[in-house]
């Protein structure tokens, strides 16, 4: 009787980290996987890791826990020995030990533009003449232009959630 | 009475156990049939002297071995170590109690504890199964190809002793299938015995008989079925990595063939490697590998092509499949892993293809005369198999003597260990208790200091049970 699954499409199309790790001796320390996903979204750039630690969930039948690190390489950039957070997912593909050579190949490597966040931003003008007012009043130097510290929404956050904790 | 009746059935059955070991090891020891390795190769002196150890001949197997189920029942795991001492005396089990042992290294395999693998507990378990009369050979072949119900990834050298096992005893369908066991690690060219007795194993198989024998028997189709339907939540892309996945013999064959042609160590004569790289591709359906390999022959100054080869990768063109290009896709919903299998047939272009680029290059190796007619794979492989194997035995024997000590020195620190960790939790169970009673003492004795807060810890506690409660009882 032929079956027919009702449901939403697949989005993964490979096998869990932790399957593959499984069927192969030593649990495929120094063996080369990748991303499925990731492979196609930027097929220039190599993203992958050549594993050195897997400890998978032996009790987990569906083999989608357990925790694993990768000499990670992403988007053609060595990023160090870094840890696996989506073994879990079916996206991984492992890659045969002889085409593991032309496939760990320098490519084309994405560098990240470093982002251009101000550190000072201008005082706002009602601020600035009460700024004036109280500095001629202290008999300091007026500056000619006044400016305030830039704090991102990010630090603000991170000096909140100190405070509270 | 029952007791007594009981004590002298155990006394027989010991008696008998211990007098089939004895006859076992003596058979197992005084074979005078020349095997592929020799008998230096097996190290059994030194594996009796490492059953020797006292720490692996401290319990009484059977009850042991109920022992470790137990405790799999009960908690669910249970540790290496224990599992090691047990896969050591399998040996004084009975023949009777192998489903046993299989349902225990399944459940084992299942426990935290069972990573990382030992190869200390492979070898023991190859060796174990090895020394049993009835088909223990053929049981490791099942544990084998089966690693994620198992978890059995053996070193090199306990395969060897089990191939030589499996290729004295004529059996070329099991030693062929530890021999995709290694091609499946893509491992077969880190140890020369193991890629010389791989290589013998694969070509026997190849040379048993028809190559569509092996082939996996086709569904049956039935049309106008009613459909199952199953609610998902994401449906599940059907996989297949023409790797892990490969159920059809054939395909594993052809792999494993392609694999032992591209070995360096040891080097094998160019007809073998010729012959193995064009059968392998003609069996696994890469047909245009198989056609490179022809093109480097014939564009080659002095390599030639046996016609046995050549045979075989024809008969695999011919036989093939070929699908119709404008077969549409099964839908997502209903597509199976064979709909995927099927996509990677050729299409009748690409089948028609391959024949007239097959003729060709044929044809351009008869003209130049690079056909050999009287070559014959099978015993050139013998031949060479047995000729190589004696000066890669040596090393393999040193290396597997010092593991032996490595092994032992491990299980003992483990025990040390796992000991000092029991003592560790016993300490602290008495502590726990010990602080337990202090703090009831101490609770009695300042009663009437702290008679109000404890009145209301009590309250609280009778409310925990009963959240209807309007009053502590």
């Amino acid at each position: 009787m032929p079956t027919r699954y009702i449901g939403r499409d697949p989005i993964f199309k490979g096998k869990s980290l932790y399957e593959i790790a499984r069927q192969l001796r030593n649990l495929g320390v120094g063996r080369i996987v990748y991303r499925q996903s990731q492979a196609t979204r930027w097929p220039g750039q190599k993203t992958y890791f050549r594993l050195t630690k897997v400890v998978p969930d032996a009790t987990c039948k569906e083999f989608k826990q357990g925790v694993a690190w990768g000499q990670e390489v992403f988007r053609g950039k060595a990023r160090g020995i870094t840890e696996i957070t989506t073994g879990h997912k079916y996206d991984w593909v492992l890659v045969p030990k002889n085409e593991e050579k032309s496939f760990s190949e320098e490519t084309e490597v994405f560098e990240v533009e470093e982002s251009s966040v101000p550190k000072h931003i201008d005082c706002p003008p009602l601020l600035k003449i009460v700024l004036q007012k109280d500095l001629t009043a202290a008999g300091q130097p007026v500056p000619e232009k006044i400016e305030l510290p830039f704090l991102s929404e990010t630090y603000i956050k991170d000096l909140e959630w100190k405070w509270k904790s | 009475m029952a007791t007594s009746l009981r004590q002298i059935a155990l006394l027989g059955r010991q008696t008998w156990r211990q007098l089939k070991v004895i006859s076992l090891g003596r058979k197992f020891s005084t074979t005078s049939k020349r095997m592929l390795l020799s008998e230096t190769y097996y190290c059994n002196d030194a594996w009796r002297k490492h059953l020797q150890d006292p720490n692996l001949n401290q319990v009484n197997v059977a009850e042991f071995g109920y022992q470790i189920r137990d405790q799999l029942e009960m908690s669910g795991t249970v540790s290496a170590i224990d599992m090691n001492v047990l896969v050591h005396q399998l040996r004084n089990m009975d023949d009777d109690e192998a489903d046993f042992i299989e349902d225990l290294l399944a459940r084992f395999n299942m426990c935290q504890s069972s990573i990382p693998p030992s190869d200390s507990t492979a070898h023991a378990i190859i060796r174990s199964f090895l020394t049993k009369s009835y088909d223990g050979s053929a049981r490791l072949v099942r544990l084998l190809s089966q690693p994620l119900q198992y978890g059995l990834f053996p070193d090199h050298y306990s395969l060897n002793l089990l191939l030589d096992k499996l290729i004295d005893s004529g059996d070329p369908a099991g030693a062929s299938r530890v021999a995709y066991h290694t091609m499946l690690q893509e491992d077969l060219s880190s140890n020369p015995v193991h890629t010389l007795l791989c290589l013998q194993a694969a070509v026997a198989r190849v040379l048993q008989g028809p190559i569509s024998d092996l082939a996996l028997p086709e569904p049956e189709k039935v049309e106008d079925e009613e459909e199952d339907w199953i609610k998902v939540k994401y449906i599940k892309f059907p996989v297949y990595d023409d790797h892990f996945d490969i159920k059809d013999e054939r395909f594993l064959l052809g792999k494993t063939l392609h694999m032992l042609a591209q070995v360096q160590t040891p080097k094998c004569p160019e007809l073998i490697v010729t012959s193995l790289g064009l059968i392998g591709s003609g069996i696994h359906h890469k047909f245009s590998q198989g056609l490179a390999v022809l093109e480097k022959v014939v564009d080659s100054s002095s390599g030639s092509v046996p016609l046995q080869a050549l045979e075989l990768f024809s008969e695999s063109l011919e036989s093939v499949q070929a699908r119709d290009p404008e077969e549409p896709e099964v839908e997502i919903a209903l597509r199976t892993v064979d709909d995927v299998i099927h996509r990677l047939l050729p299409t009748t272009e690409e089948k028609d293809e391959f024949q007239r680029r097959f003729g060709q290059l044929k044809e351009k190796l008869v003209s130049q005369e690079k056909i050999q007619e009287d070559f014959d794979l099978g015993p050139a492989v013998k031949d060479f198999v047995r000729s190589e194997l004696p000066n890669y035995e040596k090393s393999d024997i040193e290396e597997q003597i010092n593991k032996f000590s490595q092994w032992q020195r491990e299980r003992e620190s483990e025990l040390t260990h796992q000991v000092e960790e029991l003592m560790k939790n016993q300490r602290m169970e008495e502590i726990k208790k010990q602080v337990k009673e202090l703090q009831e003492q101490e609770e009695l004795l300042s009663y009437f200091d702290f008679e109000e807060k404890i009145r209301l810890t009590m309250m609280d506690e009778d409310l925990a049970k009963d959240e209807n409660l309007t009053i502590a009882k």
